[in-house]
């Protein structure tokens, strides 16, 4: 029989605990800068203009195919190399998730303002808007509400993303448990903990998600599928 | 609670108390040596730290290395081939306590370490702890680096690892899994100063072209030994010790090091040796 | 940027960058096999009525959903050789990892698709007089496949991208072959920025053929 032994883990609790605590200021951090960028990107890809639209367009693309780890390395170790700027983990990581983040949210967002029908946007023209106020006023704050579902899985999708920071010395929970198991010599008990604790997290957060969800469908704002 | 979520959290109460159950992987009271003997495979640690262990990524093999000639020779002493394990410095402990590998050359024996593994008596190596840092940073001493400004790269788990953080506390420390990242954490600006004992320092320094090589005092000399497993049958542990004591007193293990510093494109003669006679 | 860029260094090491593409592939191709298999086993399981296959295919979904794949390949690699008296491998540690995270995924796709299906092929199915068994996998999983086929090639490309994180157990594939040459040659932006064109110029065909799957199942439905 294996003897098993949690307590070195109970021990070093607050080691795991501020690993979890960076986990999730680097996961906000990523959803509060990349939320916005792909909005942006999104608006410049619907842009009628080529010029704006297929820069952006490779972006996205170019972001949502290529792998988030290759992503991180590059930012980490190749970036600081060329444009020499002093960044901390925390900013790097930031950066990285950020930006491939706003990939995806780009995508949601076109999504969900693509599918407001014409008739909005004939309605909003017919009162004397620019399409940028229609943009802003009418599409916008609609297809917001039916693009919440498809949000919040990316969001628990960054949260899972964020943990390849544990390779490039940021302190995430992922790298506080390595440090922790490679103290304590006990990888399965330091391991199994860990995964529990963001199991218990994510599942929590994706239940409210599915709350979140259901209040949206009875006022019939949503597009699950 | 729906129905869903209970469902959900039974399966996995009946998966984990499955897991609690399991079988012990390792016998007690096993002897590595007839294990080794009679898998006919020597399982060494390796992990990418030029000139301890270094990868060729053409083949795949790991062709060079002090740690990887010595672990060729105490296979071809017991009659049985090389197999070498990719591992971390700091996963190198678990991986001999689960039967992941039979030895690694290159551990220091920390006290921690030696609650969990064996060491044998006999030293492999001597050298010093040191750090390839920026040009222009100023530093002669240990306390130089004590300061939250000074950012170092260092692989976690490691022996520099551990020196780092009982010593230099205040500084801006950053663990990485390997002696690769560290360094390339050091090229990419991220860190003033990486720190690893002189001769994978020496190699990172030559390939890198900038920087500079500091042994800040005071100067910390140790030597350095393998670990093996630890078992009540002590016959692996007397074989290694044995063995690192004979390849020191004649000079091979001197001679493996510098075969790679020449290999590496290294002039031997402006290398610090890791015999301790020799300096 | 006066950064002397150098990608002769890159192409000089290209057999080792290929026994990295290689890597790459066979993990790809163990993991979309075994994923989408088992995927089908416990979507099925998922749909079943029967709560001695529902619980544990739900246990399973829900687990593996809600972890981070990174964290259950480390989980295979030091956690589970702890408790078993045999190797893992770290080809082995990553596959796992990333094929059960990619059933579970599949599995909600499939039990969406088998969802969709209109109740009138069930009837029509039983009014032949087709078993249940008979009924799934003669007339309502082929046509379930066909309208999945866009999520399962999505997953696909996902389960490609995951490749990567078999080198945190320094499994021989793309990007940790080239993290060995960056640490040889010290030519990092140059080896990172070839990976990633060769992931987008591999992987973009394959997106754009599943924007085109999608398009036509639109049209077609």
């Amino acid at each position: 029989m294996y003897e098993w032994d949690f307590s070195p883990v109970f021990m070093n609790a607050d080691m795991l605990l501020s690993g979890l605590l960076n986990t999730l200021k680097v996961t906000g951090s990523a959803l509060a800068f990349g939320i916005p960028l792909g909005l942006a990107l999104a608006l410049l890809r619907l842009s009628p203009r080529r010029l704006l639209a297929w820069p952006a367009g490779f972006v996205i693309e170019f972001f949502r195919t290529t792998p988030p780890l290759v992503q991180l390395f590059w930012f980490f170790f190749a970036l600081p190399i060329l444009i020499q700027v002093e960044m901390t983990p925390y900013m790097a990581a930031t950066l990285t998730f950020s930006i491939q983040s706003s990939a995806f949210f780009a995508e949601v967002f076109r999504g969900g303002i693509v599918s407001i029908e014409r008739g909005q946007w004939e309605g909003a023209r017919a009162i004397g808007m620019s399409d940028a106020q229609a943009m802003r006023r009418i599409i916008l704050p609609q297809a917001v509400k039916r693009m919440i579902p498809a949000f919040m899985e990316r969001a628990i999708e960054l949260m899972k993303t964020t943990t390849l920071v544990a390779t490039v010395s940021y302190t995430d929970l992922l790298f506080q448990a390595n440090e922790l198991a490679q103290k304590t010599f006990r990888p399965l008990e330091v391991f199994t903990v860990t995964a529990l604790i963001y199991f218990v997290f994510i599942f929590c957060f994706s239940l409210l998600a599915h709350r979140l969800e259901r209040r949206l469908a009875v006022s019939g704002e949503t597009t699950v599928h | 609670m729906t129905m869903n979520r209970r469902h959900t959290l039974t399966g996995l109460a009946a998966t984990g108390l499955g897991l609690m159950l399991a079988p012990h992987a390792l016998a007690q009271g096993s002897s590595s040596l007839a294990a080794i003997k009679q898998r006919r495979v020597l399982r060494v640690g390796v992990t990418q730290a030029p000139p301890w262990y270094s990868k060729d990524p053409r083949t795949g093999e790991w062709s060079s290395g002090l740690g990887v000639s010595m672990g060729k020779s105490m296979a071809n002493a017991l009659g049985v081939k090389f197999e070498a394990v990719e591992v971390t410095w700091g996963t190198a402990i678990a991986a001999l306590q689960s039967n992941k590998i039979d030895i690694m050359y290159m551990l220091d024996a920390t006290p921690e370490r030696a609650q969990a593994v064996d060491f044998p008596k006999a030293p492999l190596l001597f050298y010093s702890l040191a750090v390839l840092a920026r040009d222009d940073l100023n530093v002669s001493t240990w306390e130089d680096l004590n300061q939250a400004s000074v950012r170092i790269a260092v692989p976690q788990a490691s022996s520099m690892d551990r020196f780092l953080s009982e010593n230099v506390g205040k500084a801006n420390i950053q663990r990485f899994p390997g002696n690769p990242e560290a360094i390339a954490a050091f090229q990419a600006g991220r860190a003033d100063a990486v720190c690893l004992f002189h001769p994978p320092l020496l190699a990172a320094r030559q390939r890198l072209g900038r920087g500079k090589i500091v042994v800040p005092t005071p100067a910390q000399s140790q030597p350095s030994s393998a670990a093996v497993r630890r078992e009540d049958n002590k016959d692996f542990l007397a074989f290694v010790d044995d063995a690192l004591l004979t390849h020191y007193k004649s000079g091979q293990t001197q001679k493996w090091y510098e075969e790679f510093l020449v290999g590496f494109g290294l002039d031997p003669k402006a290398s610090p040796p890791v015999m301790k006679e020799m300096l | 940027m006066d950064y002397p860029w150098n990608f002769a260094s890159v192409f000089a090491n290209s057999d080792a960058l290929l026994v990295g593409a290689i890597g790459t592939l066979r993990i790809f191709l163990i993991c979309l096999v075994s994923g989408l298999s088992l995927g089908l086993f416990v979507g099925l399981a998922r749909y079943s009525t029967r709560r001695a296959l529902y619980i544990p295919a739900s246990a399973f979904v829900e687990f593996f959903r809600n972890t981070p794949v990174l964290v259950q390949i480390l989980w295979f690699y030091f956690a589970l050789p702890m408790l078993v008296p045999f190797e893992i491998s770290p080809l082995m540690a990553a596959s796992l990892g990333i094929s059960l995270n990619s059933a579970a995924f599949s599995a909600e796709i499939y039990r969406g698709g088998i969802q969709s299906i209109d109740k009138g092929q069930w009837e029509g199915a039983r009014a032949l007089g087709m078993t249940t068994a008979q009924a799934m996998r003669r007339i309502v999983l082929p046509q379930a496949l066909k309208r999945m086929l866009p999520a399962m090639t999505n997953r696909g490309i996902e389960i490609f991208k995951m490749s990567t994180l078999a080198s945190a157990v320094s499994y021989a594939e793309m990007l940790q072959q080239g993290k060995l040459i960056a640490s040889l040659d010290y030519n990092p932006i140059e080896v990172y920025t070839v990976i990633a064109l060769a992931f987008f110029v591999f992987l973009f065909p394959l997106v754009q053929a599943t924007y085109a799957l999608e398009r036509k199942l639109r049209r077609s439905d």
